[in-house]
């Protein structure tokens, strides 16, 4: 499995999500601050993943682009994806020309279902629920992309005890706004995962598999459908010196810059780990059952 | 799961009038020509005796479109109920919603025939003649207001005292509703009124406006005051519904019950949270099941689980538990729980409830007539007087009418001991003041 980085480009963001988990929105960063880290990370590491996040890193699509380039114009390294996870509420020129140019970069933005499951994310400047914005803004980038969108584009539902027992509906109503690439996940710190959530997520998916089993929604591809994560492949946090969190990475167990002394590291370790795994292998195994 | 036990039925989506607010004819393009056929009405009601399980009284509020187009369902859905009511030893108690401008012998005689479980009729009318007819009209464009004039005096033999008239304020009317509340308390002699700026998407208010709806409602206010003061007495209040929430113990828990004891069956058996949710969700997002299948408990869920503290509101604002109706909060931002805070002045002329809500409050309790019982009550789970009108308990300490009373006493064979205790203190206190009346 390949490594990947989750770099933060800016902590701002311009939502307020109910559940937001993130404690520090105002953090800025510059070209410099990225450059120093991209470096170590090369130091260390040839060939990797490389997520963008925030806060919103559309907020700040020329760091973005500088770090793609950069990358891209070092001989030996090679990444083999790069991953904008957005809010997805913001998309410019430069990042449709962004998405355009290289074919290895995905945007995933976050919706959970439809418009009554996301309910939790909202638009900071006018409170409204960001689904609206979230479709339309799809809907460009597919035009743009034509073909390339189904491999580039992709979504990202956050569940919680609130939106699960819909989740059928929301796939399906993503399915039908023309999304094909999904991830599934679950709240983790700021909401209670109970055992009810988790049975509605083990019954929703099952449905949901059922029917893909028998041919509906066809070209869908859902994340936890198809890879199961190892449960010993935890989230490592890399601070700053000032003990911000400036990187997350996974993937791989060690012998790279989480592994320095430059840098502070802790790996994470939810209090419902056990939880999502279990809900997760038992989705995974229904699926792929013969 | 919550269970359900309190239901709006739309027995038709029919209406013999098109009131040109109506939401229901905004969200789907006219009344839909779909009505509830006999056997979904029976099964109706099945289905709230088996989702009612421990509660002891089931309420059903009539609803549409029009409920009197039907009336062979209103007797179905009673009879149904009072069979059923025996077979399970529980209350079953009908409201009904009604534009009160049909009356015949069929109908008459239905609602005649079922008397022994009517709870409270609600007449939809926005004001005399003049008032009325500008908004709620005939489907042939004609005013509607003759027809009530006609019909009152058989809804008041039939229903006295718990008749209820609530209408709709639009930016053009709010000027008139003092006069339209005289003319209902003097002429009409109607003791339960409401006259509610219209809201949601498309309701566009001016600071004029909410400067209007403010002088109306203290030309109301010192009416009703001068009553409170020449009576001694605060029933007064309870004359007008913004107003009587002076009165209330606070905070609730919920701004309603809506889809956690409160859900409406469609006229084909589809269960939603409400009838606005049903009315203005184009894409049946808020569908919970079916009468035939159940409810999805895992969907019923949000509904069951908020509370107080997921309500969004306007930050620092005093009144940031104010309750709008979650379904027009969803209506508007897409998120049942952001409360409408800035949306074209909705919340200005809510807070011109508040202010004459605390003047009364003050000056009553200045004046030793705001009852012990009525400030120490509990803060209950029960809505006060919600969207439809109904009246909850925590209003009850004040009054000592049946209804309210029949309804307190079924929430102590409900409720914990501690909340037992306080509410034996309570009728205790109002059967004291019953036997000094």
């Amino acid at each position: 499995m390949l490594e990947t980085y989750v770099l933060h480009v800016t902590k701002e963001c311009n939502m307020n999500c109910t559940y937001c988990y993130e404690k520090d929105k105002s953090s800025k960063y510059e070209w410099n601050d990225i450059k120093v880290l991209l470096d170590d990370i090369i130091k260390y590491n040839k060939e990797f993943n490389l997520e963008f996040l925030g806060g919103e890193p559309c907020l700040r699509v020329d760091l973005i682009e500088k770090t793609i380039d950069y990358l891209n114009s070092v001989p030996d390294v090679s990444v083999k994806n790069f991953t904008i996870t957005t809010n997805g509420t913001i998309v410019t020129q430069q990042l449709i020309d962004l998405l355009k140019t290289n074919s290895n970069v995905r945007w995933s933005a976050s919706i959970d279902g439809n418009r009554l499951m996301n309910f939790m994310r909202i638009i900071k400047e006018n409170k409204m629920n960001s689904y609206d914005t979230v479709v339309k803004n799809f809907r460009r980038l597919r035009d743009e992309l034509g073909d390339r969108g189904n491999k580039q584009l992709s979504c990202h539902l956050v569940t919680h005890h609130y939106n699960i027992g819909y989740l059928n509906d929301g796939i399906t109503d993503l399915y039908n706004v023309g999304f094909r690439n999904f991830g599934i996940g679950t709240i983790e710190s700021t909401l209670t995962i109970d055992d009810a959530y988790c049975d509605s997520f083990i019954k929703q998916c099952q449905i949901l598999s059922d029917r893909i089993k028998v041919g509906k929604l066809p070209g869908i591809y859902i994340g936890i459908f198809n890879e199961l994560k190892p449960e010993d492949d935890k989230r490592h946090y890399i601070r700053d010196e000032t003990g911000k969190v400036i990187l997350e990475t996974y993937g791989r167990a060690n012998n790279d810059i989480k592994d320095t002394e430059e840098y502070k590291t802790i790996s994470s370790s939810s209090p419902i780990s056990d939880k999502i795994n279990y809900i997760r292998k038992t989705v995974y195994n229904y699926h792929n059952a013969q | 799961m919550g269970e359900f036990n309190s239901f709006s039925l739309l027995v038709t989506e029919n209406c013999n009038l098109a009131c040109k607010y109506c939401y229901e004819v905004t969200s789907v393009k006219g009344h839909r020509n779909v009505v509830m056929s006999e056997d979904t009405a029976r099964a109706a009601v099945d289905f709230m005796f088996k989702s009612a399980k421990s509660s002891p009284k089931i309420a059903v509020t009539l609803f549409g479109g029009e409920p009197t187009l039907m009336p062979n369902i209103i007797d179905i859905v009673c009879n149904r109920g009072k069979e059923l009511a025996i077979q399970h030893n529980k209350k079953f108690k009908v409201s009904m919603i009604t534009n009160a401008t049909i009356m015949n012998d069929e109908l008459h005689a239905v609602l005649t025939k079922h008397l022994d479980i009517w709870e409270t009729t609600q007449l939809s009318i926005d004001g005399p003649a003049e008032i009325q007819d500008k908004n709620r009209i005939t489907k042939d464009g004609s005013g509607s207001f003759h027809l009530i004039e006609k019909n009152f005096p058989i809804w008041k033999k039939l229903y006295g005292d718990t008749l209820s008239i609530h209408g709709v304020l639009r930016k053009d009317t709010i000027p008139e509703l003092y006069n339209i509340f005289l003319y209902f308390k003097e002429q009409w002699r109607e003791n339960k009124l409401w006259f509610m700026p219209e809201t949601g998407i498309g309701n566009e208010y001016s600071m004029d406006d909410v400067v209007a709806y403010d002088v109306e409602m203290e030309k109301i206010y010192k009416y009703i005051m001068n009553e409170v003061r020449e009576q001694k007495s605060i029933d007064p209040i309870l004359a007008y519904a913004p107003l009587d929430r002076a009165l209330n113990s606070e905070p609730l828990r919920k701004p309603c019950g809506a889809g956690s004891n409160y859900g409406t069956i469609t006229t084909d058996g589809s269960i939603f949270p409400c009838h606005h949710f049903y009315f203005t969700d184009k894409n049946r997002e808020t569908y919970l099941g079916n009468i035939y299948d159940g409810v999805d408990a895992n969907r019923k869920r949000i509904w069951d689980d908020y509370d107080a503290h997921d309500l969004i509101g306007c930050e620092g604002c005093e009144h940031h538990r104010c309750y709008r109706c979650i379904a027009e909060n969803l209506e508007v931002y897409g998120n049942p729980f952001m409360q409408i805070c800035d949306y074209s002045h909705h919340c200005d002329i809510m807070k011109v409830d508040f202010k004459y809500q605390k003047l009364i409050k003050e000056e009553i309790s200045a004046m030793g007539l705001m009852n012990k019982n009525n400030e120490e009550a509990p803060s209950c789970d029960l809505v006060v007087r919600d969207c439809v009108g109904k009246i909850g308990a925590c209003e009850i300490v004040t009054r000592t009418s049946e209804c309210k009373f029949d309804r307190i006493f079924e929430e102590v064979e409900e409720a914990p001991s501690l909340f037992k205790k306080i509410l034996d203190k309570i009728i205790g206190f109002l059967v004291n003041i019953h036997n000094t009346l």
